[in-house]
């Protein structure tokens, strides 16, 4: 994948957006870092726009700022996600639920659009909780909704899965 | 000092060749784990290192009193020793280099290690000559069940087993196949089995041996993707599609050498339907 950057259209851009503008359409942008820095996204936030805080922008009518992400750290073992974004290394399995927000993009681009494990568990382990197995359905459809530029649907969704996640 | 044993050995299975040795020189499956309740390598204290090592040891070393396998801690053991280690594929260069307590449990017949606070907490591997995918499976899915019964570890509903690097996240598998294709080496054809793997999102790179000369006729064969699909897929996908499909070529390529024949009309692609 080598695609220029849409600013300058000389580097390949590293930097990949997805916002939403005011009118409410989905907008694409793909930058070099060099780029991005000029428009003030540090090279730390590339790749951690991802659909919650997308929606978000769109339903509170917002900007999405890198500096939210750049913001995360984990509770436990104090590993802010610029350090993870500058090492690639995690600190301790709980950044997994930490960075979430700005990590589920990167593990999708990672595996091929994959964020549910398929495969063996630990025997201990019981199956998933109803619940759990709800929020994994709805992420699909979120991410479905959007695809299909059907926001209000996203929104009505991404509200489910929050009455969910805190009850 | 290693043992007697593992010196004796010098890795002799490696001259046994297996199936479909004349391509598949050998391959090899490895797993990620970490312990639950501790943080990853780069967050850890000396003491949850030292800690973490001895938890695992005293299950590592509980097969070991049965002779078939050797805990190494890796301060102890000599860098001509360490070389020989990282010679045989029983321990990577990564855990070589790195700092702190950690250690590797060896089989005695030198095809299964488990390495001790490398990246991960642990790196389960298995590795024999030619094609064996499936016996390999069974085997590291065994030695992990019998480590799961003793060890909790770090697992995800959502992600599966979580490692260090996201890119391992899920199974935490990594499944290699090395093969020698001097034919499409020599007709500029692996350049197609690198793009049709990259397609299927697999990684293939040449080899340069470490200390060996640098045949660039062999090339590792390996899955990227962890997550969202099962260990029995992934060894599928290279036991049905993508290692027969490579022979195959491969040997074409051989008979069009002999032959003089140009390779014009050959396709390659891993896709079900194709071919
Ligand atoms: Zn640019
Ligand atoms: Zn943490």
């Amino acid at each position: 994948m080598h695609l220029p950057c849409n600013a300058c259209k000389k580097q390949p851009a590293t930097v990949h957006m997805t916002d939403i503008t005011p009118q409410g359409e989905k907008r694409e942008r793909h930058l070099c870092e060099t780029c991005a820095q000029k428009e003030g996204i540090t090279p730390n936030a590339q790749g951690a726009v991802n659909l919650n805080q997308m929606l978000t922008a769109f339903i509170g009518g917002g900007k999405v700022t890198a500096q939210q992400i750049a913001d995360l750290r984990c509770p436990k073992c104090k590993l802010s996600f610029v350090e993870f974004r500058n090492n690639g290394l995690l600190g301790c399995p709980c950044d997994y639920d930490a960075f979430e927000k700005a990590l589920v993009s990167l593990i999708e681009r990672a595996h091929h659009g994959a964020s549910q494990h398929v495969g063996k568990t630990p025997r201990k382990i019981d199956r998933p909780r109803p619940a759990e197995s709800d929020l994994i359905r709805l992420r699909r459809d979120l991410v479905k909704a959007v695809d299909n530029e059907q926001y209000e649907e996203a929104a009505r969704i991404r509200d489910r899965i929050q009455k969910i996640e805190t009850p | 000092m290693i043992t007697d044993k593992l010196a004796k050995n010098s890795g002799q299975w490696l001259a046994t060749p297996g199936p479909m040795s004349e391509i598949v020189i050998s391959s090899r499956i490895r797993l990620a784990r970490n312990v639950s309740g501790y943080p990853f390598l780069s967050r850890a204290s000396d003491d949850q290192r030292r800690e973490l090592a001895e938890r695992l040891r005293i299950h590592l070393d509980s097969r070991a009193t049965k002779g078939q396998w050797e805990y190494l801690d890796l301060d102890q053991v000599d860098d001509l020793d360490r070389q020989m280690l990282v010679e045989r594929h029983l321990i990577s260069r990564q855990l070589v280099e790195s700092k702190g307590t950690r250690g590797v449990a060896i089989s005695v017949d030198e095809t299964t290690s488990v390495m001790v606070n490398e990246e991960d907490h642990l790196r389960i591997q298995v590795l024999r000559t030619g094609m064996q995918l499936d016996d390999i499976w069974n085997q590291i899915n065994g030695i992990d069940d019998r480590l799961e019964d003793n060890i909790e570890y770090a697992f995800h509903a959502r992600y599966g087993y979580l490692t260090a690097c996201p890119t391992n996240v899920g199974t935490g598998i990594r499944v290699s196949v090395m093969l020698h294709l001097p034919a499409l080496k020599l007709t500029g054809e692996i350049e197609r089995v690198f793009r049709a793997a990259k397609d299927m999102h697999l990684a293939v790179r040449g080899l340069y041996g470490e200390g060996t000369e640098a045949t660039g006729d062999l090339f590792q064969i390996s899955n990227q993707v962890t997550l969202g699909r099962g260990e029995q897929d992934i060894v599928n996908d290279f036991k049905a599609l993508v290692i027969p499909r490579i022979i195959d070529y491969e040997n074409l390529a051989r008979q069009c050498l002999i032959k003089e024949r140009p390779l014009g009309w050959m396709t390659v692609s891993f896709a079900p339907t194709a071919f």
